[in-house]
């Protein structure tokens, strides 16, 4: 069996790895969008602390201060093992600053993939 | 806070960092065109282009497909030009400093920082490509082999036929916790046994969240692979076998830059 590098049966494969892995850089150097560290920005993964907040009612208003919390989770989850990276799927990966809009949108969610 | 400034070139987008000591073009291949070219700090070099210091987003999942295919097309090349190459993730982006330092400066200051960590990577990723390997079944198939060989699913199978309707229903659901859990059981076996058999082929391998499938496929191991270049073929053969086991499928993709095995942060003093 021949592994494949096929464009469109190996896009998820591809998405996976350049959005959510990679090396990680120390976050001072990196740019930051709204207080929140672009590692790589990984906005699946970003999107994920979200909804970790929403499971474990920490969501109240979207602050300075969830912002921070958002920071420092996505940090964890960078900083975890490959097996604790959550993944959204494939159609729903977008990159958008985060506004109300995608609190909403996520906010009305029922499943949370962790 | 989110920057309202955002000076054109003076951040720089890191695809990853290769071997080599020497600048060198790689040409217009970037992101949207970009210049890409190297920076190096000693006898490693960050591929990279200019940008601003606005990352690139965007809620068109078409232009950020076309991003990220870019940033995969540039490791590519990097690869074949220079080598060993160790990936960044998308949107990697070093700021400027507010002080006097150049862009390039900035870059190299970070790779005199990290220096020991990138070679510590790019001495366990030398010679190795990552692989993803994909396993999943057929959920019907599974069942009907279940249902086939279990000796109280048969017998549950006949109480139903001879139970009254209400009865009955009682036994279907039974029936299907049976089914169930002995698919669980079933599931858990073949995982520990392609996940022996694949990893006898890799120098490392990480086990990834399985994907929700539709078509009647359950995803039964999701695994990234790092996989010596002469190992390729036997893990291939390995994966066949299980391909033609009947009932069961593999995807199996790359070679892909060591994506999953690089991720381990890079902790200095000022690390948060």
């Amino acid at each position: 069996m021949q592994p494949t590098r096929d464009t469109h049966a190996t896009l998820v494969d591809l998405l996976d790895r350049v959005l959510e892995k990679g090396l990680v850089l120390n976050a001072d150097l990196i740019i930051n969008v709204a207080g929140i560290p672009l590692l790589g920005v990984n906005l699946r993964a970003y999107l994920a602390g979200i909804e970790t907040m929403l499971k474990y009612g920490i969501w109240q208003d979207w602050d300075e201060a969830q912002r921070a919390i958002a920071a420092g989770e996505r940090q964890q989850i960078r900083m975890g093992e490959p097996t604790n990276a959550p993944g959204l799927e494939p159609e729903r990966y977008l990159l958008s600053p985060l506004d109300s809009k995608i609190a909403e949108k996520y906010s009305s969610k029922e499943e949370v993939r962790i | 806070m989110e920057k309202i400034c955002c000076a054109q070139g003076e951040g720089r987008y890191v695809y990853g960092v290769a071997e080599g000591d020497k600048k060198i073009g790689l040409g217009p291949i970037g992101i949207e065109g970009s210049e890409v070219y190297t920076i190096p700090y000693g006898d490693v070099s960050a591929i990279v282009h200019d940008c601003s210091t606005r990352p690139y987003q965007s809620t068109d999942n078409k232009m950020v497909e076309n991003w990220v295919r870019t940033h995969q097309s540039v490791l590519d090349a990097a690869g074949e030009q220079l080598g060993i190459v160790i990936p960044l993730g998308f949107d990697t982006i070093l700021e400027p400093r507010d002080d006097a330092t150049s862009p390039d400066q900035v870059v190299r200051d970070w790779l005199k920082l990290d220096y020991a960590r990138l070679r510590e990577v790019m001495r366990k990723i030398d010679g190795k490509d990552e692989y993803a390997v994909q396993v999943s079944y057929k959920q019907g198939l599974i069942v009907k082999r279940i249902s086939e060989q279990s000796e109280e699913i048969r017998k549950i199978k006949e109480d139903i036929a001879a139970k009254s309707p209400g009865m009955a229903y009682m036994y279907r659901q039974k029936l299907e916790r049976v089914v169930k859990a002995e698919t669980e059981r079933l599931a858990d076996e073949w995982f520990m046994d392609f996940y022996d058999k694949i990893k006898k082929h890799t120098d490392d391998i990480a086990v990834e969240k399985t994907k929700k499938l539709n078509n009647g496929q359950v995803m039964l191991l999701n695994l990234s692979c790092l996989v010596a270049r002469e190992k390729v073929d036997s893990l291939g053969k390995e994966l066949e076998e299980i391909n033609n086991l009947g009932g069961f499928s593999v995807h199996f993709s790359g070679p892909w830059p060591p994506y999953s095995f690089v991720i381990k942060p890079v902790i200095t003093a000022q690390g948060e």
